[in-house]
């Protein structure tokens, strides 16, 4: 046998690199594959030959580090000895350009195959009279072609591309650059076969007719080709999610993770309902208490900017198009001091990349709503834009059942992007919703018609640019300007008319610099500056009189005035991430803001301490200890019942964990945690007699809480059959006001368990489920009653022991099918909040007097079916 | 569409808690206390008044009525005042276990409590002292008993707002006991409220589409009802416009002390009465259970053919600052022709 020799080129065989889950959507984030730099031959030992004709293929595991070199192979489909060992030293030696996710290298896992092949008649190395040798180019045609995967249109690298000469049997390989392209060279002229067949997609076998052309002709042009993913391999998650946390204690979401989490309508947001720390919230309602702290002590970023309208009315949806949101940060404490001005936790999202090498369309139709995304990139490639609109179609749904009730939003976003060099990006993003419900109770003739309105509505237009200095050194600069507004009206016969309708003008700048000092060390630095104008007018009731009883049915005296408050938030700060040894990682930051509203400027510092030590592969133990402080919100400060004077309330947050990951995707997380907070602005509506004259004190801000516990994570993250999670939460909230004992906050709940996990079926079905058990949430019983003779009404007597209204459970169901064409994709979703219609009281209805109880609403049943198409 | 549906779409929405069979409260099906008088309602110290109760009972079983006085914090003063079932209570000046009766406060000092008997009706006389003495202003309001306020301040909260003397009720008949409470105000205010007078009303059938009176003559003998301007006293099954007669053309106008209804303003703002009516009956429906005197000053009235038969009807009248006054009917119902 003639000696052996492993292939020319190395055959490199790279799945889609994707963070986000399987390439279903054409709006995948940009992954950039790695490419080979520096490719090792293999060498066989010395005597080893093959037949002539034969093939042999070992295919490897090569994991490449974010420098590019490979810094762990193993064997995957081997061919046995000595091509295994070959195959796997030379791996070794390879080098390549590492993979990408946007800008930022990440480290892959990819399989790499070799091929050696026994001699062959083609491809004789001549020997010229010198001794020396020359290559001649290879006579023949050429053949030119772009292999796509079938749905998303997404371009395929690293694919081996086969052309059959069925005449001689003689073959002709050729692989796909970064844009799925390939080119043949020295085919025979006439019909051939094009083969591809990479295990991962249903194998091609089509027939191509190559025409004879002149030398410098270009070659000869073949349809695109699509590949269809089967099996696992269309779940394309060899990516070893293996992104450096930015905080201690932090949980990233990608993209299917965000949107196919049963019982969520496919909204992100609601997604975190199901994480750690986070306590169940009424109706499913996307508000968090996290950790203890209060709904309004979790903050919302879009793109580093504090989102400050986050759902649509009544259990809405978020008012971002899901299919913007790339990833999802949740920090449940302690998140980086870049994000500031919260008492609590912190979700962050980041908006997606559009791909910028395709258009790319996005339709979609449920029950309540319609949406549409679509972008385009220009200028090849170096722009992107991107807009959506959502609209709701309760109008066309609610006179079906009442005419008392009407409801209607919409939501719109517009993002467009540009490289104006390789070193400077610019960014154009504008968002914006508007939700508007109506009410009305007529009178039945009787002359009491009673009507009102509740509108909000937000528009925000954010300018970026980046500019990366250096390779090492980006300065980042990002503002906005932002009209937010509510009017809340009620109007009746008889009566005066409320109206709260304030107008609030926002802009806030950022500008922050991020230095890669060297290998352990990363420093940010930058400033945050806000401010908030308020105007708008108000026509509200006054407090009760005093000395008259409250009227047997609401009659307000009313108080006229207009807004006029301003917020000026300035800020900054600076963190580090600091290798201090090899893997003990010091996250020290630390955030100084001065806030000035009412006249009155309050100075605070909010000192931040995050540890993760890898003390073992795999075992990492993290901790953190820090300082945050929130704003009163403006109802909180301004007119006409706010008080200026209302100091930020202040967190101490604490947390101790140990985390432990694999490579085949599993993470489990135990943390403890110890949240104090102190100076919560709680509403008191008390008299007071000071300085000889009596006053009315809206509001104190003497409450202090606490809360502590325990969390579990238990993660399959995506990649395989199944992913998903498992939460759970042991933990106590607490408040107390001055004079009092602890007791237990309103959302306290012991016990929070959440498994949220998605199986896919095969055939491009998936069935997701989530199970939801929690405590019921604490109340004072009402043991009896007295009646009002004057307001003619029963006040409750209330026990002043505290007991919990019933365990909570649900279950959620979601089943996704999707249909591949060439060019686009269709799916259909069936998604069934509390499949088992579990009876679950938020509360409880009383009879007039207080006597009789029946469990209050819950979420009943409630399917939705969509159908969307992505092209 | 099923009430149920309604509800759910509803409640999905957050928009009201829905009807779940529960009680009505214009429905008399059991021992009721459904006001008190205090007659004058509010007076000055060293005043008498005299205190009667509208108690209803469809068993028409004996009945035991005690009465007691005294001062308690003032619920609902904040704006958003009162207690609930997640949370404390808050709002108000008073906590969860804070005393909401005379009974409850009994228990916690009887000292403070002034006993007025047993019977049917009750005489309270204010203390001469009562205003004077700054603990009983600075208990109602939630105010530091140490800290008096200077005497110009409080002339201006006793001429205006005054302080109130809270009677207490407890209605007992075998093993059911009922508690009510009733604000008498007591304020140096030259000009003081008085109970409504002239209560009547109007009954028509609504396809009958006949306007009601603005006046009639009331019928004098504590029932409802006038049969001028085609009023009825008997009905067949159907709808029926209750309508209130007899409202001031002009409300009296009077001075109401809200304090802070803006940052740092203590505001005498200028109100005028209006009258509520809360109705009651042992038979049919009422598409409200109070109506007030603005606007049309009717309620519709439906009964059926389960009502056939003799309906009693109570309406009691209450003018928003004490003032409380109440008829009685019994009306026959018929089927329809």
């Amino acid at each position: 046998m003639r000696q052996a020799r492993s292939s020319i080129g190395g055959y490199l065989t790279i799945m889609a690199v994707l963070l986000m889950g399987p390439p279903v959507l054409a709006e995948t984030p940009p992954i950039t594959p790695p490419k080979l730099v520096t490719f090792a031959k293999a060498s066989l030992p010395e005597g080893t030959a093959l037949a002539l004709g034969a093939r042999v293929q070992v295919i490897v595991w090569v994991t490449i580090g974010t420098d590019g070199t490979v810094t762990e192979v193993s064997l995957k489909d081997g061919a046995g000895e000595p091509f295994d060992q070959a195959a796997m030293d030379a791996a070794k030696r390879c080098v390549f350009s590492p993979a990408r996710s946007g800008e930022e290298p990440i480290p892959v896992k990819v399989p790499f195959r070799y091929a050696f092949e026994g001699p062959s008649k083609r491809g004789a190395i001549i020997a010229n009279r010198r001794g020396r040798r020359a290559l001649h180019p290879v006579p023949g045609q050429s053949l030119a072609g772009q292999v796509l995967e079938k749905g998303t249109r997404t371009p395929l690298a690293g694919i081996l591309v086969e052309v059959l000469d069925p005449r001689s049997k003689r073959r002709f390989e050729a692989l796909t650059d970064s844009n799925g392209r390939f080119t043949a060279r020295g085919l025979p002229p006439g019909r051939l076969l094009l083969l591809i067949d990479t295990g991962e997609h249903r194998a091609i076998r089509k027939k191509v007719r190559v025409e004879s052309r002149g030398e410098d002709a270009p070659p000869t042009a073949v349809e695109p080709v699509y590949l269809d993913p089967v099996g696992l391999g269309r779940y394309r998650t060899e990516i070893q999610d293996r992104r450096v946390a930015e905080a201690a204690s932090e949980v990233v979401l990608t993209e299917e993770e965000l949107t196919q989490v049963a019982g969520t309508f496919g909204d992100p947001t609601r997604v975190v309902a199901t994480l750690p720390g986070v306590a169940r919230s009424a109706f499913g309602l996307g508000y968090y208490a996290v950790r203890g702290a209060n709904y309004d002590n979790t903050g919302f970023f879009i793109d580093g900017h504090p989102v400050f309208f986050l759902y649509h009315l009544l259990g809405g949806p978020g008012v971002v198009h899901p299919e913007l949101i790339g990833s999802l940060n949740f920090y449940p404490g302690g998140y980086p001091v870049k994000y500031g001005r919260f008492g609590g936790g912190a979700i962050v999202l980041k908006t997606k990349e559009p791909p910028d090498d395709r258009w790319h369309l996005d339709v979609e139709i449920d029950l309540l709503k319609s949406s549409l995304l679509f972008s385009v990139p220009f200028d090849e490639g170096r722009g992107q834009f991107t807009a959506s609109l959502r609209r709701s179609y309760y109008e066309l749904i609610l006179p079906l059942f009442t005419d008392d009730v009407k409801l209607s939003y919409t939501d719109y976003q517009l993002r467009l992007k540009y490289a104006v060099t390789d070193a400077l990006t610019l960014r154009l993003l504008s968002l914006g919703a508007e939700d508007a419900l109506e009410f009305s109770r007529p009178s039945e003739g009787t002359g009491t018609d009673t009507s009102g309105g509740f509108e909000i509505g937000f528009h925000r237009v954010l300018l970026g640019a980046d500019w990366d200095i250096t390779p090492t050194l980006r300065w980042t600069n990002s503002s906005i300007i932002e009209h937010d507004r509510l009017s809340s009206t009620r109007a009746a016969q008889g009566e005066s008319d409320i109206d709260y309708s304030p107008s609030v003008w926002v802009a806030q700048h950022l500008s922050f610099v991020e230095w890669d000092a060297n290998e352990t060390l990363k420093v940010e630095a930058g400033v945050d500056v806000l401010h908030a104008a308020v105007d708008g007018t108000y026509q509200v009731p006054t407090p009760p009189p005093l000395g008259d009883p409250p009227p047997p049915t609401f009659n307000p005296i009313p108080v006229k005035g207009t807004f006029n408050e301003e917020l000026l938030s300035a800020a900054t700060y600076v963190q580090a991430d600091w290798t201090v040894l090899p893997g003990l990682r010091l996250l020290p930051g630390a955030r100084g803001t001065a806030d000035t509203y009412g006249g009155i400027t309050h100075y605070t510092a909010d000192p931040k301490l995050g540890i993760r030590y890898e003390f073992l592969p795999g075992w990492t133990a993290k901790g953190l200890l820090g300082l945050a402080h929130q704003l009163p919100n403006e109802f909180q400060v301004g007119e006409p019942y706010g008080d200026p004077t209302l100091r930020p309330m202040e967190a101490i947050q604490s947390s101790l964990g140990l985390e432990w990951a694999n490579d085949d995707g599993w993470d489990i997380s135990v943390e403890g945690f110890y949240n104090h907070l102190s100076y919560i602005p709680y509403l008191a509506g008390e008299l007071a007699a000071e300085e000889g004259d009596i006053d009315r004190i809206f509001w104190r801000w003497d409450e202090e809480g606490r809360a502590y516990g325990v969390e579990v994570l238990i993660r399959k993250r995506m990649g395989g059959r199944f992913h998903g999670w498992l939460s759970y939460t042991l933990s106590r909230a607490e408040r107390r006001r001055p004079g009092r004992d602890w007791n237990l906050f309103r959302v306290d709940q012991t016990h929070v368990l959440n498994l949220a996990w998605t199986v896919r079926l095969g055939a491009d079905w998936s069935l997701g489920a989530r199970f939801t058990l929690s405590n019921g949430n604490p109340v004072y019983p009402i043991v009896g009653s007295r009646y009002d003779a004057d307001r003619d009404r029963y006040q409750p007597i209330f026990s002043t022991q505290q007991t919990r209204l019933p365990f909570y459970h649900r279950l959620d169901l979601r089943l996704d099918k999707r249909w591949r064409f060439d060019t686009w994709m269709l799916e259909v979703y069936l998604d069934v909040q509390n499949a088992y219609n579990a009876a679950n009281a938020e509360g409880f209805n009383y009879s007039y007097d207080y006597g009789k109880r029946v469990p209050g609403a819950s979420i009943p049943i409630l399917p939705t079916l969509g159908v969307r198409g992505v092209f | 569409m099923t009430r149920w549906t309604l509800c759910w779409v509803l409640v999905f929405g957050g928009v009201a808690a829905c009807d779940s069979g529960l009680p009505k409260e214009y429905q008399i099906d059991r021992l009721r206390v459904l006001g008190i008088q205090a007659e004058p309602p509010e007076v000055g110290p060293g005043d008498t008044v005299a205190l009667t109760a509208l108690v209803v009972d469809p068993d028409e079983r004996p009945l035991t009525l005690s009465w007691s006085a005294c001062v308690l914090s003032e619920r609902g003063t904040g704006p958003f005042g009162g207690g609930g079932e997640t949370g404390e209570g808050g709002g108000g000046g008073y906590g969860i276990s804070d005393a909401g009766s005379c009974l409850e406060l009994n228990q916690i000092d009887e000292s403070l409590v002034m006993d007025l008997g047993q019977g049917e009706g009750a005489t309270l006389t204010i203390p001469e002292d009562f205003l004077s003495d700054w603990t009983h202003t600075a208990r109602a309001y939630g105010l530091s008993k140490d800290k008096p306020l200077p005497e110009a301040a409080r002339q201006g909260v006793t001429d205006i707002a005054g302080v109130n003397m809270v009677v207490t009720l407890v209605v007992q008949t075998g093993d059911e006991t009922l508690v009510a409470i009733k604000r008498v105000n007591v304020s140096t205010a030259s000009e003081k409220n008085l109970n409504p007078v002239n209560s009547a009303f109007h009954l028509t059938g609504v396809k009958d589409k006949q306007d009601a009176p603005v006046t009639a003559a009331p019928p004098g003998d504590g029932s409802c009802l006038t049969e001028e301007h085609g009023g009825l006293l008997s009905l067949t099954v159907g709808k029926h416009f209750l309508t209130a007669l007899n409202v001031p053309e002009e409300p009296v106008e009077y001075p109401v002390l809200t304090i802070g209804s803006t940052v740092d303003a203590v505001d005498v703002l200028q109100t005028q009465e209006t009258y509520y009516y809360s109705v009651f009956s042992t038979a049919g429906d009422f598409n409200e259970k109070i109506f007030k005197s603005g606007g049309t000053r009717r309620v519709k009235w439906t009964l059926t053919e389960k009502d056939v038969g003799e309906a009693r009807l109570w309406v009691v009248t209450r003018d928003g600052r004490g003032g409380t006054t109440w008829c009685e009917q019994t009306v026959d119902v018929t089927a329809a022709p």
